[in-house]
């Protein structure tokens, strides 16, 4: 038998057992350690397009680069040339001879055959129009005691052959108050012959035949009584028009069109060598026409300032653009239309066009004055003009990369979140580490300022100076070979909790082109190589 | 999970479980010392070649590993290094009638066995980064390390006295897999630009992680089944210099087949990282850095998917021979080996003391297994049918472990019945 001794010393052992049992339990803390890492996180390449976004970079026979971009300055579109109003005509079917008129059920009272001519605004004469969107609202007035049947026809609107045809019912009067309808036809299809009954223009014909109701009491229709419609053309955007546009005058600006290339530059001066602008001007409308484009400036959004185009020996003033030329014709109305073209050269010669572009326009101002058939009706009716056709300008610019720039500022804010990038916090100590090789003929001097979510400042982000140096030249003004460069972003632990709280990143990259005041040419191999590496001293285990 | 944080899960886990010898988890032993009885012990032990204490010991209890300690091991790197161990508790009854030739042996046990092989490099690469690798190639190759955890039921049968006075003895086991994890290199290397601008990873291995979604430390993680057998023949004779016997057993043959959650990832390729590609550095947004993580490196090094893996256990190969020479002294040597388990033949001597009726103090030194040269010391007290024994096969680890390799204790409570 067990004695008190035994069990206390049993007791004892067990507690050392179970002491051994939970040896590897005696862990108060995470096992942890410092590796010194470095590692590779990003490789890109700074390219021109970065600096002219929206461009095509072109190389020439010298290897040196030329960029070029398109912009669009005027663009006069067929609904601003031809603008049909709302225009409504009034029907009356009435009892007029004074007798009561006995209402049968299914009697037909009265037929109406009209022609209307419309008043077009600035001597327009309308042929012919297909629509491509827009109705007819036709609103009827019954004063009977019967229901009556409008059987509305408009026979110079046909769509696939078939006339544009609806029957209405119209409900009877009540205690003197008129029974009303109003529907909506839609247009869209539908061509419309405007010559009316021969050689009209602007000129429609419509029919309408009423009746009593097959389900309509016996009644009499008193004096003055009957049905009174009114349709209007609502809202009309034509497909194609034919006619005579008449002789107006059109005024577009002055305005002003924005102007992409240099949206990214915030602010310098890029002193361009040269540059090129060719003007070219497209009438795809069938009228002759007679412009003046003026007013041509640009202006740069960022640091106000205007550069007003100046030009000698430019017909800017007096462009005589004939019409475009339809192959398809009034009888296959598809749009196949060879625009009549102006082509206009700016360049150094002519115009300051290098200082036009060099001010580094976020804008460009401009204004457009038109005599549209300056000769007249010599068409005979026949102008024609397609929906999407337009009567425009463009500028196509050429611009050799052979420049100075002083202080030319890129710049940004954008959008960062690393608060869930746990590994940060792991990182005690060490550098991100930027190394540029440069062999563009500039340097670059980088600043970026963390931002919190007011975009108040979380203090910077790369070590002062943050310079990618300037290659040296030769001298013709190459580059010999790159210069390579490094930037720190140190990662202190000040900076890395920054960094988490940061929600926005704000950069400039300031750009200089050596040997200034010259201007330095930009050749096709040039590169800028960007290399981001970490070296960080990182705990393991946290 | 990245290769880093596996490599880093399985040394914890090596670290943390503890290894070796002590009763060199034979149960067996039990029963030849004591007969009929009932066993409560524990044990681990966990030894390297280069691996020094006090840095096993910031694994086993935590806490930062600094630049000294790291220094201390890294100086006793060598092309090839190991480090294993072992931690075993469990409970053993042998039964049996005195005057029958058949006694009987159930047992259940908690095992976790963890080694590893590894180059210096691999060491550094883990413990201190790559740094101090750049412009070099730091040669990852060869690296295995292997981690089970399973729970044992055993049951045995001991045929003692045949031919008059020799024993042999078989138990068979169940195993009930918790944890499995194996990570295996051919040739693998990593290079790092000397600017950093570039790592070549030449890889080819693999990697065996057993279910995880229980947690690698749960008991109740039911992750495989297994068998394993033991055998032990004890042979005693009487020589010149005293009564002798020799003990040979071989445990932990079998293996354990680990179910469909297991996950295999398999690379055997050479890839070069430069980082993310930005295409334009002033619109470098949120999803480049999210292409910075290394779990988008890791994906493109690695294969991986799910099946059923089995895997042997690392059998042991046990002989001792002991020579009473007086009724207070005797000598025991003895061999150890345990195959595909990175060890090598660990052998040893000691000298086993009566210093009282009730008290037994004995002195061991060995030199092989995990690790190199060691010194242990262990006492058994008997306090009437009681036997309480405590040691170690490793006691420098406990005197200077800054200056030395390998820790051990084990603990023993019998009851003779």
């Amino acid at each position: 038998m067990y004695t008190l001794k035994n069990i206390s010393i049993t007791s004892c052992l067990l507690v050392l057992t179970f002491c051994i049992l939970s040896l590897t339990s005696c862990k108060h803390e995470k096992t942890t350690w410092q590796d010194d890492l470095v590692a590779p996180l990003a490789t890109g390449n700074l390219t021109l397009g970065s600096l002219f976004p929206d461009t095509v970079i072109k190389t020439n026979s010298d290897s040196s680069l030329v960029i070029a971009f398109n912009t669009n300055l005027i663009n006069y579109q067929l609904d601003s040339l031809l603008k049909i109003p709302d225009t409504s005509v009034v029907t009356v079917s009435t009892n007029t001879i004074g007798i009561e008129i006995p209402l049968a059920p299914g009697r037909q009272l009265l037929t109406t055959n009209a022609s209307t001519t419309y008043n077009l605004p600035n001597g327009i004469q309308l042929r012919k129009a297909i629509v491509k969107q827009g109705k007819v609202r036709v609103s009827m007035y019954n004063s009977t005691r019967d229901t009556l049947v409008y059987l509305f026809q408009l026979p110079s609107a046909t769509k696939s052959g078939a006339v544009l045809s609806q029957t209405f019912t119209i409900p009877k009067s009540v205690s003197g108050m008129p029974g009303k309808l109003t529907a909506f036809l839609d247009l869209s299809g539908y061509t419309i012959d405007f010559t009316g009954s021969g050689n009209q223009v602007n000129t429609v014909i419509q029919t309408g035949t009423v009746s009593v109701s097959t389900i309509a009491h016996k009644d009499s229709m008193d004096l003055n009584q009957g049905l009174i419609d009114t349709f209007l053309f609502q809202s009309i955007v034509p497909q194609y028009a034919l006619g005579y546009f008449g002789n107006q005058s059109i005024t577009v600006g002055p305005d002003t069109t924005s102007f992409n290339v240099f949206n990214s530059i915030k602010k310098g001066i890029l002193n361009l060598n040269s540059a090129s602008v060719v003007l070219t001007v497209n009438n795809q409308f069938g009228v002759d026409m007679k412009a003046d484009i003026s007013n041509l400036s640009s202006i740069n959004t960022n640091n106000p300032s205007v550069v007003t185009l100046t030009y000698t020996g430019v017909p800017l003033g007096n462009l005589q653009v004939n019409q475009g030329i339809d192959h398809n014709g009034p009888n296959n109305p598809v749009v196949n239309v060879s625009p009549s073209t102006k082509t206009i050269t700016l360049n150094n010669n002519n115009s300051n066009v290098a200082a036009f572009i060099g001010n580094l326009p976020g804008r460009l101002s401009y204004k457009l004055t038109a005599q549209i058939n300056p000769f007249g009706n010599i068409s005979f009716n026949n102008d024609f003009g397609y929906y999407g056709t337009s009567f425009s300008a463009n500028l196509n610019m050429n611009v050799p990369l052979y420049f100075s720039a002083s202080n030319l500022m890129l710049a940004d804010t954008v959008s960062i979140n690393l608060s869930g990038v746990n590994q940060l916090q792991n990182i005690n100590k060490g550098n991100l580490i930027l190394t540029a090789t440069n062999s563009y003929p500039f340097s670059i001097n980088l600043t970026a300022t963390l931002l919190d979510a007011n975009k108040q400042s979380l203090g910077g982000l790369i070590t002062s100076p943050g310079l990618i140096q300037v290659p040296a030249l030769d001298a013709n003004g190459k580059v010999i070979s790159p210069q390579q460069s490094k930037l720190y972003i140190p990662l202190t632990s000040q900076k890395i909790s920054a960094l988490q709280r940061a929600t926005y990143v704000t950069y400039t990259a300031t750009f200089n082109t050596a040997n200034q005041p010259n201007q330095v040419k930009f050749y096709s191999n040039y590169t800028l190589g960007l290399l981001l590496t970490a070296d960080v001293n990182y705990t393991v285990g946290k | 999970m990245s290769c880093k944080r596996v490599l880093l899960t399985c040394l914890l886990s090596l670290v943390s479980c503890l290894v070796l010898k002590a009763q060199y988890n034979n149960d067996f032993l039990y029963y030849l010392k004591y007969g009929n009885s009932v066993n409560l012990h524990a044990e681990y032990e966990l030894n390297s070649t280069a691996v020094q204490n006090d840095l096993m010991n910031k694994f086993i209890y935590g806490g930062n590993i600094d630049s000294i300690t790291k220094t201390r091991t890294q100086n006793r790197l060598h092309e090839h290094n190991r480090i294993g161990g072992s931690y075993n508790t469990g409970a053993t009854v042998f039964l049996g009638s005195d005057k029958s030739k058949y006694h009987f042996a159930a047992g259940l046990k908690q095992v976790q066995m963890a080694n590893a092989s590894f180059s210096g490099d691999a060491f550094n690469l883990l413990m201190s980064g790559n740094k101090m690798y750049e412009g070099k190639t730091a040669d990852i190759s060869h690296t295995n390390i292997n981690n089970y955890q399973y729970q044992e039921m055993k049951l045995g049968l001991i045929w003692d006295n045949i031919d008059s006075t020799a024993k042999f003895g078989v138990s068979l086991s169940y195993l009930k897999g918790q944890t499995f994890d194996q990570i295996r290199t051919g040739a693998a290397s990593i290079y790092t630009a000397p600017d950093a601008s570039q790592l070549n990873f030449n890889m080819n291995g693999s990697l065996v992680m057993s279910d995880t979604s229980k947690g690698k430390n749960n008991l109740g993680a039911f992750n495989g089944n297994g068998m394993a057998a033991e055998f032990f023949a004890y042979i005693p004779y009487i020589s010149k210099l005293g009564n002798s016997s020799f003990f040979a057993s071989v445990n932990n043959l079998g293996f354990i087949r680990w179910n469909r959650n297991t996950v295999s990832y398999n690379t055997d390729t050479s890839y070069v990282y430069k980082g993310v590609t930005v295409n334009n550095i002033f619109q470098l947004n949120n999803s480049s850095v999210q292409n910075l993580s290394k779990d988008s490196l890791v994906k493109k090094l690695i294969k991986h998917g799910k099946g059923p893996v089995s895997s042997n256990l690392p059998m042991s190969l046990f002989m001792l021979h002991t020579i009473k020479f007086t009724q207070l002294f005797a000598l025991n040597t003895g061999f150890r080996y345990l195959f595909d388990a990175n060890y090598i033949p660990y052998l040893y001597a000691e000298g086993q003391f009566a210093v009282h009726k009730n008290f037994t103090a004995t002195a061991h030194v060995g030199y092989g297994g995990y690790g190199k040269l060691s010194e242990g010391l262990n006492v058994e007290y008997k306090i009437k049918t009681f036997y309480v024994r405590l040691g170690t096969n490793a006691i420098q680890g406990y005197i200077a472990p800054k200056h030395s390799l390998g820790q051990g204790l084990f603990f023993s409570l019998t009851k003779k019945i």
